[in-house]
């Protein structure tokens, strides 16, 4: 790995662990032991880093974010792949938690940041249609496009809601607590007789619970 | 009654499509579009259906027109994402080999259990004698500490 990409690795696991204000880039040098005249050859202060840090950020969630919206997801693989959004945000939750300081501080990020938030209520309305046009949920067109927008919500604001609520809790135990959240919402909405759905669900459940506590 | 489910699949796809093409637009303006569709006019969501599949269409023209371009990214895209869901799913212990693994690590556990409650049993057998010996100090103790 070369030094600026170091930088930004250091800098990513800095600002998730102490906060994005606490960290200074003499932090990020000292941490990497390098001289802060070295970093500065790389990145002219905090300001390129955060800025590198969101745009990597922000290439790879689209992509991920994409992936249900080009192809349906399989009934088991919906649960998998909620886990995957929720430790995404968890990879960036130093701008998550303190977003609205943030995008006052770097104005040209909110805009951006807004897209993509649209763009996760856009991957949670085609999993729900999915859902629905498989015959696993019955659900009603306002209901799936207000549902998109809670499930699009919850996954922008645990952080803040993690570090408020529950900061005793790791990190994997408050994705867990996401994705069966979310799953949850979409339970009274069965059909009838589409067994296979609950099954998928408590076998899941049961599953992740074991991972997590692990 | 078989065809509800059909007209209900139409309907949402139809949302969906109303959905492409109402991007960015308030929610509050759509579902008054839905309320009103049942008695007034459908005319705001027929444009929006349109306008969605119209969408639907350009992005599916565009795709075509640089071939090189549009497939790798949606292969790249389609590859990368299948294996983080391979990676977390062994990671949740839901891929058949980890499964196998847990079944594996249970019975382990059970053998064990089992092994545990036999050496018990053996240690009982063989150390009869620090257990009668160990009885009475309990009695003991319990004299001195009711006095």
């Amino acid at each position: 790995m070369n030094t600026k990409d170091k930088i930004l690795q250091a800098s990513l696991q800095l600002f998730n662990e102490e906060g994005e204000q606490a960290v200074t880039s003499v932090d990020i040098a000292n941490v990497l032991d390098i001289s802060p005249g070295n970093l500065y050859y790389h990145y002219k202060g905090k300001d390129p880093i955060i800025h590198q840090l969101f745009a990597d950020f922000e290439e790879e969630f689209k992509m991920v974010l994409q992936a249900p919206i080009e192809k349906p997801l399989e009934l088991s693989d919906n649960w998998v792949y909620f886990y995957i959004l929720f430790e995404e945000v968890a990879d960036f939750r130093f701008f998550y938690r303190n977003l609205q300081a943030l995008i006052e501080r770097y104005s040209d990020l909110e805009q951006q940041f807004r897209a993509l938030v649209n763009l996760k209520i856009k991957t949670m309305a085609s999993i729900i249609f999915d859902l629905n046009q498989q015959g696993f949920i019955r659900i009603s067109p306002i209901e799936a496009a207000q549902m998109a927008q809670r499930f699009a919500q919850q996954l922008t604001y645990w952080p803040i809601n993690h570090s408020l609520m529950t900061p005793q809790v790791s990190i994997p135990v408050s994705i867990h607590n996401g994705v069966f959240s979310l799953i949850s919402q979409l339970t009274p909405y069965v059909v009838e007789g589409s067994d296979e759905f609950l099954e998928v669900t408590m076998q899941f459940r049961d599953k992740m619970l074991k991972a997590v506590q692990r | 009654m078989s065809d509800k489910p059909k007209k209900d699949m139409d309907i949402t796809r139809k949302v969906w499509l109303a959905g492409i093409g109402a991007y960015g637009r308030a929610l509050g303006d759509v579902q008054d579009a839905y309320a009103k569709m049942g008695k007034e006019t459908t005319k705001v969501f027929d444009d929006l259906v349109g306008r969605g599949a119209d969408l639907e269409g350009k992005v599916k023209f565009a795709a075509k027109n640089s071939p090189m371009m549009a497939e790798q990214t949606v292969r790249a895209t389609v590859d990368s994402v299948n294996d983080r869901m391979d990676r977390m799913k062994a990671a949740l212990g839901l891929t058949e080999a980890a499964a196998e693994q847990q079944d594996q690590i249970t019975g382990i556990e059970a053998r064990l259990d089992i092994m545990e409650s036999k050496i018990d049993a053996i240690l009982a057998a063989v150390t009869p004698t620090t257990k009668k010996k160990a009885a009475p100090k309990k009695a003991a103790s319990k004299k001195t500490t009711s006095k």
